[in-house]
């Protein structure tokens, strides 16, 4: 539970400190590249913009996109594992398109998305919803096949209970577990693909200060002035170890409680 | 044995039809006709239907779905925007990421089960935290991140690599590993990320085994248990792992090779997601995921040999 608390409580803080400080920055060709100094704690970008409203920024964006990717890979991944369970068809059908999509790396499937209509944050959160949603599909519907053999599922069925009732307050709530640890492991995912995805210009809309724009731009003064490459770096694997921590505490605390 | 095999072929065949069918689907709901793409606005009507008509535009949605797959079956993948023939195109490209993916898989593999079998030694112990640690920090790193931290190390500090580009096995052995060494590297540690802390658990679980205790009890050394008694059946896990590595790795080289501005087919997708030529990308998609699937196949067939167990039937 350590894992959990510590993993939310830094991404909280970075979320908050992120509101306070969010800001594209306006050019001030007198800064450029100015060192971290009281006005600016993070230096300036070779434009001479704030680095530290500018990472906040993309703190905020990259939250954004992860966290709803994350929402959208649940919501996926329990139609698509409730479709699984059913018989006939469908259930074959939803099968194989849940493995096929386990052939598709998500930045691939960006990259496909984004080459027909440009980039933008939709076609990120759809990419990493796609494979991620499968993912969680995969690993739900072996224990929803088996709780659905469960004397208790027959019972509730012989009383003649509702179907949607069932599975709403009886079947989701017991892989509910399993459903959030994946869930939060998609976070990290996301903020690794939405940041290299931007690093090439191909994430989110261009201009858009996101933390892998800010290291693309930063990257050539990288021997010059260190500051603009550091600071962004050290936010995104800071970001990147708040989202791990979550889901490996989450992931120890179900192993625990369920063996 | 041969049943099971058989069905894992066919949901081969299934997976990379219903991928393509995706392909087409999709170029086709965005994009619905290139003529706006590629003829300018002030093209007459006539021009547009002449365009149209070469290709092929006027037929039947299923029809061209079979025409689209036949070209692909037939490698007749047409020509990127800028006019070269894209399956020349692969054919110059494909061996670069694949000798990237072989360097990095075989850095990669080698140091996580040493790295595995150091740790499984002792339980808790000092390579036990060092693999935690190294595979935490591993998993958190962006590939691109990782390689600027190689690239100021290796290639500014101490000028042993170049920064960037590629030079083919024909310019001499030495050049064409420098050029692929810092690259191998990056993509190794996102390989690693994974594997070590997967391959450590394989072997966690097979010393809990019986066989494990009974090595140990007949006078093993206790440090020779992980590697003369629990390393064999955990094989199989681990060459599972291995294959799902290699498959999220296809991923991860796109993003080196972006970086290192190596000739492969992962910057070739950037290249044609930048100019937004869906074809091209379409066809890539194809070849990835058909590489990825092989590579599932091939691990699942090896699988089999390795360990009788999972190719017997259950039910």
């Amino acid at each position: 539970m350590n894992k959990v608390r510590l993993g939310s409580f830094l991404l909280l803080l970075l979320l908050l400190v992120s509101f306070f400080f969010a800001g594209t920055g306006t050019i001030d060709t007198t800064l450029r590249a100015a060192s971290p100094s009281l006005c600016h704690p993070f230096g300036c970008d070779s434009l001479g913009r704030d680095l530290l409203s500018r990472v906040s920024y993309g703190v905020l964006v990259s939250l954004g996109i992860s966290v709803s990717s994350a929402l959208l890979s649940a919501l996926l991944g329990c139609l698509l594992s409730i479709l699984m369970a059913r018989d006939g068809w469908v259930s074959v059908f939803t099968r194989t398109s849940v493995n096929t999509l386990k052939v598709l790396p998500p930045v691939v499937l960006a990259l496909f998305f984004v080459s027909f209509g440009g980039n933008g944050a939709g076609k990120v959160i759809l990419a990493l919803s796609l494979t991620s949603g499968a993912n969680i599909a995969r690993t739900l519907s072996p224990k929803i096949r088996m709780l659905l053999g469960e004397e208790f599922v027959v019972a509730l069925e012989a009383t003649g209970i509702k179907r949607s009732r069932i599975w709403l307050r009886h079947i989701l709530p017991m892989v509910y577990p399993y459903l959030r640890e994946q869930a939060a492991s998609i976070l990290l995912t996301a903020i690794l693909t939405e940041s290299s995805l931007s690093y090439f210009g191909l994430g989110v809309k261009k201009m858009t200060p996101t933390l892998g724009a800010i290291l693309s731009e930063g990257r050539t003064l990288v021997l010059s002035s260190p500051h603009v490459v550091f600071f962004p770096s050290l936010v995104l694997v800071l970001l990147g170890a708040s989202a791990l921590l979550v889901s490996r505490g989450l992931s120890e605390l179900d192993s625990t409680s369920h063996r | 044995m041969a049943s099971k095999i058989l069905k894992r072929f066919l949901s081969l065949l299934l997976t990379l039809l219903l991928v393509s069918l995706f392909v087409f689907v999709s170029i086709e709901l965005s994009q619905g006709d290139s003529s706006a793409v590629v003829l300018s606005d002030e093209a007459t009507e006539a021009q547009i239907a002449e365009y149209r008509a070469s290709m092929g535009l006027e037929v039947p949605f299923p029809l061209r779905y079979l025409q689209f797959l036949g070209s692909f079956l037939t490698l007749r993948w047409g020509k990127t925007l800028s006019g070269q023939s894209v399956k020349s195109v692969l054919a110059q490209r494909l061996p670069v990421t694949l000798a990237l993916t072989f360097w990095a898989i075989l850095f990669s593999f080698v140091f996580s089960l040493f790295m595995a079998l150091k740790a499984a030694q002792k339980k808790g112990g000092k390579v036990d935290h060092l693999l935690s640690f190294l595979s935490f920090l591993f998993l958190v790193l962006p590939s691109f991140l990782s390689s600027l931290l190689l690239v100021v190390v290796f290639s500014f500090g101490l000028k042993l690599f170049p920064v960037a580009g590629y030079l083919p096995l024909k310019d001499g052995i030495i050049p064409h590993i420098r050029t692929l060494f810092l690259p191998s590297l990056t993509l190794a540690i996102l390989h690693a990320s994974l594997m070590m802390r997967l391959f450590r658990e394989a072997l966690e679980e097979n010393l809990q085994m019986p066989f494990s205790r009974t090595a140990l009890a007949k006078g093993m050394k206790e440090k020779q248990v992980p590697f003369r008694a629990a390393l064999k059946p955990s094989l199989a896990l681990m060459l599972s792992i291995l294959g799902e590595s290699l498959a999220s790795g296809l991923g991860g080289a796109v993003v080196v090779e972006n970086v290192f501005a190596l000739p492969g087919i992962g910057s070739l997708l950037v290249q044609s997601a930048l100019s937004r030529d869906a074809s091209t990308a379409g066809i890539l998609l194809l070849v990835v995921a058909l590489m990825i699937s092989l590579v599932f196949f091939l691990v699942d067939m090896l699988g089999f040999w390795i360990d009788p167990r999972l190719g017997r039937n259950h039910e």
